[in-house]
């Protein structure tokens, strides 16, 4: 199976060789070596992957086409051919399905096999077991119909966008599995915002309660999700904003609960942010007793030829990961030497009963004329459960 | 330009000062909470808001021979997966004190819809063989059940089709298992997860590589082979711990 697949690469590659030659088409081709010890294990084990990707801008601009090998397997690939107003692009293993209404109806993160065909007032796209088609309507302006299938399942969106009088107005309705046509699948928006979106605010009514869009990155946590936001000033910049949802019998509750108000504060590389997520759990005046808040401050600075970034944050939850109250300290260094370029970033959680290090540092050398090399210690991912593990990982990056 | 380099001078002296005196300061916000949590063994989740309280201890059970908690579902929050909103995931930790031995194990994933009618989540624990920062040593009722998805290994060794990898339940040493016969093994270190049946990988939130549940797309568990050859293989998941194993017999 492997095999086969390697050898039909092979071949491909051969093939886009030869064509290059012989038409002197400009083809771009790019390898990542990384080879990666993990010195926290008790015997250090070694990895090593490749990547292989191919890029040409081949037989004029009509087609192109697009390869990544991981190791020896097919990782994903693209081609596109366009003609005259009609595009078609066909995908292996790569995340391209997204709606364009505001809402959002179908958004699938993960690579999938597919096709799209696009006019300037169409587009359809198959992949699998979802497939739509967008369709502006004609004569209206700013108005659009979407249609999706996923599964047995039919979905409809009807969205627009209109400038009232100096105003960004967008809305959307969805009726989502129309077989089962039920005001549980039914789903409303309405956005107004200043021209320059300065301040808006943005409405989303859900058919009920429990309504969850299937395959939107829209999570409906109530039947009323409303959402305003304030920008004003320059130096230093605001940005105010409010968020909540609700039912309509546990209005008060509801808004007590999850209603969400902060304030960004900035001045040149120096920021502030107050965040406070409900209310209904503020029981005294320590920080324990204030339930879900955060409190932010960080600036950027240089010395000696370094620059750097300073980060606090005290609040609950902590982190993405320490859900108890806690503080979360980060700075982050860089500096380059001619075409040596070191960085380094470190953070720490305290939390209540937790505490976790990470630590990132890549020292780079570029200068090559078509490659660079570099080596990194630790998981750059800070957002994630990614505590500091000693894993070294050498990188070369070629390209012609 | 002498101006410039004594701002220079000036700056990269207060700098680090400055830096140091807001870490000074503000470093005191959790030192003046001075928290603390009794020795024991909790489950922490959103309905305590992830602080411990005595009635959140676990109690031994020597039939189980470990600690055990009756989580009632409903405490749960429930939020959907990242995968899509079909899957509903909660989340809960098991924290250890011990004189000065903390463990707080990673956050362990619980998927709703695979409960079904059940109103109690099991919780399972044994301290001894947790490591902090890992779900090894906690698990839980719902690990057991396979009515919603199976549970499955995908691996370099079957081209990561879970379909092909199904574990089954071995009743008497309460595991899932999969076993490959004949596998020829011709390099040193091969890759496996263990995931919910049917090759869509979802939830992703139930993705385990043997450390953490939730593990990425480069997060995999290995083992080794020490020479090329044929192999009977054997992947081993245990429910109730979280405990990932291979063990094979060189043929």
């Amino acid at each position: 199976m492997r095999n086969q697949r390697c050898q039909l690469l092979l071949i491909l590659i051969i093939l886009t060789f030869v064509l290059s030659s012989l038409f002197a088409l400009q083809t771009n081709f790019s390898v990542n070596f990384s080879l990666q010890y993990d010195l926290s294990d008790e015997k250090p084990k070694g990895s090593i992957s490749t990547e292989f990707r191919m890029n040409p801008s081949a037989l004029g601009r009509e087609y192109d086409l697009s390869v990544s090998l991981k190791d020896a397997d097919l990782e994903s690939a693209k081609l596109s051919l366009k003609m005259e107003g009609f595009k078609v692009e066909l995908y292996k293993n790569i995340s391209f399905v997204k709606t364009s209404d505001p809402v959002i109806l179908y958004k699938i993160d993960s690579g999938r096999d597919g096709l799209n065909i696009m006019t300037s007032d169409a587009k359809f796209v198959l992949s699998g077991d979802v497939m739509y088609a967008e369709v502006k309507i004609p004569y209206i302006q700013g108005l659009n119909l979407i249609v999706g299938k996923r599964n047995d399942k039919f979905d409809v969106a009807l969205h627009g966008f209109q400038k009232l009088v100096g105003l960004n107005v967008n809305y959307e309705l969805i009726q989502q599995d129309l077989k089962d046509f039920n005001t549980k699948n039914a789903v409303a928006l309405l956005s107004v915002a200043e021209s320059n979106y300065n301040w808006g605010i943005r409405y989303l009514l859900a058919g009920a309660t429990n309504t969850s869009l299937a395959l939107s990155p829209q999570y409906i946590g109530n039947q009323n999700t409303f959402s305003a936001w304030y920008k004003f000033g320059s130096q230093p910049a605001f940005n105010t904003y409010m968020n909540t949802n609700f039912s309509f019998e546990k209005f008060s509750d509801d808004v007590l609960k999850n209603t969400e108000v902060g304030m960004d504060v900035s001045y040149g590389g120096a920021f502030v942010s107050l965040k406070k997520t409900g209310f209904a759990d503020v029981t005294g005046a320590m920080p324990t007793e204030w339930g879900r808040f955060n409190i932010s401050l960080g600036t950027t600075f240089s010395f000696m030829n370094f620059s750097g970034k300073f980060a606090y944050s005290f609040g609950k939850p902590a982190h993405n990961v320490v859900n108890t109250i806690g503080e979360v300290y980060y700075v982050e260094l860089g500096r380059s030497f001619g075409n040596i370029n070191l960085f380094a970033k470190y953070q720490k959680i305290i939390g209540y009963y937790e505490e976790k290090d990470f630590f990132f540092g890549e020292l780079k050398f570029t200068g090559f004329q078509n490659a660079d090399f570099a080596i990194q210690l630790g998981n750059g991912d800070f957002a994630g459960d990614n505590p500091f593990k000693p894993i070294v990982a050498f990188k070369i990056n070629a390209w012609w | 330009m002498k101006n410039l380099s004594k701002f220079k001078t000036t700056l990269s002296i207060t700098v680090p000062f400055l830096v140091l005196f807001i870490i000074g300061t503000v470093s005191s916000c959790m030192k003046v909470l001075n928290l603390q949590i009794p020795d024991g063994v909790y489950v922490v989740g959103d309905w305590n808001e992830w602080v411990p309280a005595e009635n959140d201890k676990m109690t031994f059970s020597t039939s189980e021979d470990a600690y055990v908690f009756e989580l009632p579902v409903a405490s749960i929050t429930f939020n959907p997966s990242r995968s899509g909103n079909d899957f509903s995931i909660g989340y809960y930790k098991v924290i250890y004190k011990q004189g000065g031995v903390t463990k707080v194990s990673s956050a362990i994933p619980v998927w709703k819809e695979n409960l079904g009618s059940d109103t109690k989540l099991t919780i399972y624990a044994t301290p001894t063989i947790m490591k902090n920062g890992l779900a090894v040593g906690v698990g839980d009722s719902e690990k057991m059940k396979t009515a919603q998805k199976s549970w499955s290994i995908g691996s370099e060794i079957n081209d990561w089709n879970l379909v092909q990898g199904v574990m089954t339940w071995d009743a008497t040493n309460k595991v899932f298992v999969y076993e490959k016969t004949n596998f020829t093994g011709q390099k040193k270190e091969y890759k496996y997860k263990l995931s919910r049946t049917d090759n869509d990988w979802k939830p992703w939130e139930m993705n385990f590589d043997g450390k953490k549940y939730d593990a990425g797309p480069e997060q995999d568990a290995s083992f080794s082979l020490r020479e090329a050859g044929t192999y009977d293989l054997k992947f081993t998941y245990n429910p109730k711990f979280s405990i990932l194993t291979v063990t094979y017999t060189k043929k």
